[in-house]
């Protein structure tokens, strides 16, 4: 599938800001399932400074600096993207017995298991305990294929919470997610990141779109998308599995990823510090338009 | 027993001492060595009691130097007189063993925050890195490849049981004692002297000098490089430590909010505008160093990594170096010196282990007792199993067992001892030396000594500096060290960060506040004095609306509210009433906003004025609100001379520079301010004043004499308006105060020397001088003798431009040190 994908940011300042740091991280990343066009962002006011980088995983970062007196930025990123189909997402239970990547991991030392033993350490927005493992174990069988129990975990998260926008905020905490069984696409894939790697299973976040499709008989709404979130979860033959416990869906054509990390933390859309200006209005519009397959993306 | 006053007999001492030292000790070896038979030859010549004398001098001096301030006061540091001569020989080995674990530590920085070839190979096993909390994903290839990480390491060393020296702990991350290690060098210079000047020894200043030129980017933005000494906040334990550093170092001492990121360049926000930075010496932890990219806080500057990144900033050290203060590379120094640097590991590490290896963690568990317990999630949380309780040791067991690879375990080194002077004896005490080392031009070099600390219990010394401890000079031995001192030679390529343009915006801004709050306070208990013995004398209602204006005055100099009545009780219990804590615009609050600035630029002001305003904060806590009036009176008399004091001081230790001035600006600001609301509330709200009340306003203004010996009549309203508003020889008239204000604002920093005329501050001031001098007096007053509607405006007016003045300072000056706030919380 090729989409062309606008992410709007409008920030409303009830007094003037001299002074604006943000970084963003809203480069959608090449993938073996995804080809990318360079993205183009536009700030405005216009930066003074504007330089990318990108970090440990391969993410894409910008960092802009806006220092002229304004009441209002807008950020604004295009990006032009074709997700293929992914190769392996069909043979779950082909992939390892879950103990045996734990014992895999005790001494796997390539840059891909290296990256997978990061991905199993706590961090402050997933940490790992008790609770959380006996949550995952609930679904993971002894000799179970590891992605076969991160299918069944993500399922039983959907099954078992509400989505619910107005409950959650950036900094509740994973485990009152956990226990009131509520939250956004975010805090159940932190949640699921948070249980595996209680068992010691490498996971990681994923942020990006999913292109929504409208009900039958029903014109698509421009801007009413949003950004998404999910996890992914590694096995040494087949490498890194996506699964959304938000949808019960097992990521393809429709996911595009932006970037991947620890937690949210890691990849944060679009964050920023301001000298000045007291209360401000936060607006965002994300539009995910699927191109016609012959809308050539000249890739 | 030793006889007082009579000569000491050093044979007497060495045999009392050596029943007493037990195990491994740096001096009995080394007796008859002529160094040590010298410097305790010496000792024993001056006789107990002149040593007691010296020993208190010693304490005395480092007070004096501030050394022993903190704002907690927890922690008090002393400084043996005898200092600990190290053998020369063995120096050199520890020399040549610290620069080699300085480019260890370096090389594996580079490999982590790069390739991580030893996480690949094996070397090092990778949850010891991941686990560790100060491994910053971010800071990875925060440097280009080839770059030197590590430019200055803190290494605490101690004698393992074999009696080597050992390395047991390192501080890439603001090694704390730099500080401390100079001010008891000139400590000891300054109390002995004689001894000092005899022992030919290796000067410490050769060092600072050195790192002063490591400090120094290879591309100085221009040829007169500005350094930095970035510090948290003045709550920092270790601030004045920093800001002698600074000092000493000639480097401004910066904090978050004084850094500014903008156009790839780190910029230093002061009173002439934006400077760029060209170094930074970091002594904030790394996480806390950029809210953009690490941790949200209001310590740090946003752009700190990008700027770094773009290679415009000499961090020292970067970001992203503390993880090795975990002691997580104790267990694998030796491995990893022989796979990065093909070497043997000369200075050997103390033994540790982690428990995320299994063979470890048996071994650990076997040995508990031995052990100091690192946590990585949590670094700088060391437990002493030994002093811990059964139930904790349990706990700690269990903890460590259930997540292995978050736990290092270090044995506890048995240290040596060696000889203090206390209570006429030579005492044993363990000792441990925290050495320094430093890269620069591809050279390492370590400073000749060190901080070493003794203590009574080994396994104190090894958690931390933290604890109480009893420091000692060391002294090496040399013969080819020329006497540098950076205070007076002109050796530094390091520009001079303390020019009057190069302050800060933000120490500009507390200092003016200071001034504010400090005249407020004073001017608060001034007119208290004078409305308390006036109320007390009242006794019939009628009386009480005469005395309204000065009790109305006092109760809102602070913004707080006044509630007009006809009941003396109630007038005099609004009034002790602004001694309430709970007051938000009460004496305390003003007291509070006066010591909360003048701690943020402690480093101004000096131990006496200190001193002072501890006890000007105890006497207003103290204040007897409910005794009699005159005990209340005697209190506020207490309290403005503990301010005449204080003001003193300043005048007479603050250097004449802008510091100073921004002072001066905010007192007389504040003077005129207050002034003219006090005039408008006496004579333009209560139109008829009492002579009892004029009396009291002239006292409160301390010119009540003047007055006296001026007019030698009644007193008039006129004629007091004159001698306070406009009169420009009374020190405590607006007149004064504007002709002050207009002085000194023509002395601020020029901000634009381009533009020709004068600016807003001294536009305003040139109009309020000319209103005051342009003054009719006669038409102030009514024909019936009472004040006209022209004085309220008048008076009005006034209070208009001097707020003014205020707005206009601030908006040049202090806009800069807004801290920058994050937008989406994370």
């Amino acid at each position: 599938m090729k989409y062309q994908i606008s992410h709007l940011t409008q920030y409303h300042y009830l007094q003037d800001i001299a002074n604006c740091y943000n970084l963003s991280c809203l480069s959608p990343r090449k993938l073996a399932y995804q080809k990318t066009r360079k993205t183009r962002l536009e700030v405005s006011p216009s930066p003074s400074s504007l330089y990318d980088h990108l970090d440990f995983f391969g993410n894409r970062h910008t960092f802009f600096h806006v220092n002229k007196l304004h009441t209002q930025l807008e950020v604004k990123v295009t990006s032009l993207v074709e997700v293929l189909p992914r190769l392996g997402s069909q043979q779950l239970e082909e992939s390892t017995p879950w103990e045996e990547l734990l014992v895999y991991l005790g001494h796997a030392t390539d840059t891909q298991a290296l990256h997978a033993r990061l991905l199993r350490t706590a961090t402050r927005m997933t940490p790992t305990d008790k609770l959380f493992r006996d949550f995952a174990m609930e679904v993971f069988e002894p000799g179970m294929p590891v992605l076969e129990g991160a299918k069944r975990l993500s399922h039983r998260i959907f099954d078992e919470f509400t989505y619910d926008p107005g409950f959650t905020t950036l900094a509740t905490p994973v485990h009152t997610v956990l226990q009131q069984k509520r939250g956004v696409c975010q805090d159940f894939a932190q949640l699921a990141i948070s249980a595996l790697r209680s068992m010691g299973i490498p996971a990681r976040y994923v942020s990006g779109y999913l292109e929504t499709i409208p009900p039958p008989g029903q014109e698509r709404l421009v801007g009413a998308d949003a950004s998404h979130a999910w996890f992914a979860v590694f096995d040494p033959i087949l490498g890194w599995v996506d699964f959304d416990p938000t949808n019960d869906l097992i990521p393809d054509e429709r996911h595009i990823t932006l970037a991947f990390g620890r937690d949210y933390a890691d990849v944060v859309p679009l964050k920023g510090l301001m000298s000045g200006g007291g209360q401000h209005q936060l607006t965002v519009q994300v539009d995910v338009m699927p191109l016609a397959d012959s809308e050539g993306l000249g890739l | 027993m030793i006889q007082q006053d009579a000569p000491l007999s050093l044979d007497n001492l060495t045999q009392a001492y050596r029943r007493r030292a037990k195990g491994m000790d740096e001096w009995l070896p080394h007796a008859e060595d002529d160094s040590w038979s010298d410097v305790l030859g010496w000792f024993t010549d001056q006789g107990s009691d002149t040593l007691a004398g010296l020993t208190a001098d010693l304490q005395h001096q480092l007070r004096e130097h501030g050394a022993t301030f903190d704002p907690q006061r927890q922690q008090s540091r002393t400084v043996d007189l005898l200092p600990w001569l190290i053998d020369p020989a063995e120096w050199q080995q520890l020399e040549a063993g610290l620069g080699q674990r300085r480019r260890l530590l370096s090389a594996v920085l580079r490999d982590i925050y790069g390739p991580q070839e030893l996480l690949k190979q094996g070397i090092l096993p990778p949850e010891l890195i991941y686990r560790n909390a100060n491994y910053l994903l971010p800071c990875h290839h925060l440097l280009p490849e080839e770059s030197e990480w590590l430019l200055l390491l803190g290494c605490d060393i101690g004698r393992d049981s074999a009696g080597r020296f050992c390395a047991y702990g390192d501080c890439t991350l603001a090694p704390g004692g730099m500080g401390y290690v100079l001010e008891n060098r000139v400590a000891i210079n300054q109390v002995i002297p004689e001894l000092s000047r005899r022992f030919q020894k290796r000067q410490l200043a050769t060092f600072f000098k050195h790192l002063q030129k490591a400090l120094v980017p290879q591309m100085p933005y221009s040829s007169e490089p500005l350094i930095g000494l970035m510090t948290r906040n003045y709550r920092d334990r270790q601030y004045f430590e920093h800001a002698f550093l600074a000092n000493y170092l000639d480097i401004a001492l910066v904090h978050g909010a004084d850094l500014m990121y903008k156009e790839g360049r780190l910029w230093l926000k002061t009173l002439s505008g934006l400077q760029p930075l060209d170094a930074l010496m970091r002594y904030m932890p790394d996480a806390l160093s950029d809210p953009l990219e690490l941790d949200a806080s209001v310590a740090g500057s946003p752009g700190l990594l990008q700027c770094i990144r773009q290679g415009n900033l000499l961090c020292c050290n970067p970001p992203g170096v503390a993880f090795i203060d975990s002691g997580a590379l104790l267990p694998y120094m030796d491995i990893l010196c022989e796979h990065l640097l093909e070497e043997e590991l000369l200075l050997p590490s103390a033994p540790a282990f982690w428990c995320g290896e299994e063979k470890h963690l048996a071994r650990v568990l076997k040995q508990l007792d031995d052990m100091i317990i690192h946590d990585l999630e949590r670094p700088g949380e060391l437990i002493a199993v030994a002093q811990i309780s059964r139930s904790e040791r349990d706990a700690l067991v269990e903890r460590v067992n259930a997540d292995p690879q978050r736990y290092l375990a270090r044995q506890i080194l048995p240290l040596s001892t060696l000889p203090v002077w206390q209570q006429n004896e030579l005492q044993s005490r363990s000792v441990v030396l925290r050495t320094f080392v430093l890269s620069q031009e591809q050279k390492d070099v370590v400073m000749p000594g060190g901080l070493a600390r003794c203590h009574d219990q080994p396994v104190q010394l090894q958690l931390g500096l933290e604890a109480n401890f009893m420091a000692k000079d060391v002294w090496l031995q040399s013969q080819t060290d020329q006497y540098i001192s950076l205070l007076h030679s002109a050796l530094t390529s390091v520009r001079l960060s303390r020019k009057a343009g190069l302050l800060p915006s933000r120490v500009a801004d507390h200092l003016f506040w200071m001034g504010r709050y400090s005249e407020r306070l004073n001017l608060a208990c001034r007119a208290l004095r004078a409305a308390l013995p006036l109320v007390s004398t009242v006794v019939k209602e009628e009386q009480v609306a005469t005395l309204t204006p000065m009790v109305e005055f006092a109760c809102t100099i602070n913004g707080g509210t006044f509630t007009t009545t006809d009941s003396p009780d109630e007038l005099t219990a609004q009034l002790s009433s602004l001694f309430a804590r709970d007051r938000l615009d009460g004496l305390l609050a003003v007291m509070q906003s006066l010591i909360m600035n003048a701690q943020s630029v402690r480093e101004f002001f000096s131990e006496d004025t200190w001193h002072v305003l501890e006890r000007l904060q105890h006497a207003l806590n103290n204040f007897p609100a409910q005794g009699s009036t005159s005990r209340m009176v005697r209190a506020l008399d207490d309290v403005i001379l503990l301010q005449s004091a204080i003001y003193g001081l300043n005048n007479e230790t603050m250097s004449r520079t802008q510091t100073l001035r921004f002072m001066d600006i905010g007192q007389h600001l504040e003077r005129a301010m207050q002034t003219t609301a006090m005039l408008e509330n006496v004579f333009v709200k209560y139109p008829t004043p009492p002579a009892s009340l004029m009396e009291a306003v002239l006292r409160m203004a301390d010119t009540l004499m003047t007055y006296r010996r001026r007019y030698r009549t009644e007193l008039h309203p006129i004629a007091i308006i004159d001698l306070l508003l406009l009169d420009e020889g009374t020190p405590r008239s607006v007149g004064y105060q504007c002709i002050r204000l207009k002085r000194q604002v023509n002395h601020l920093p020029d901000r634009d020397s381009t533009l020709p005329g004068l600016n807003a501050e001294q536009r305003l001031m040139v109009e309020l001088v000319a209103l005051l001098q342009l003054v009719d007096l006669d038409a102030l007053m009514s024909e019936a003798g009472k004040p006209s509607e022209q004085l309220g405006d008048l008076l009005g007016r006034i209070q208009t431009l001097l707020s003014q003045l205020s707005d206009a300072i601030t908006l040049a000056y202090f806009n800069h040190a807004d801290i920058p706030k994050p937008i989406v919380r994370i």
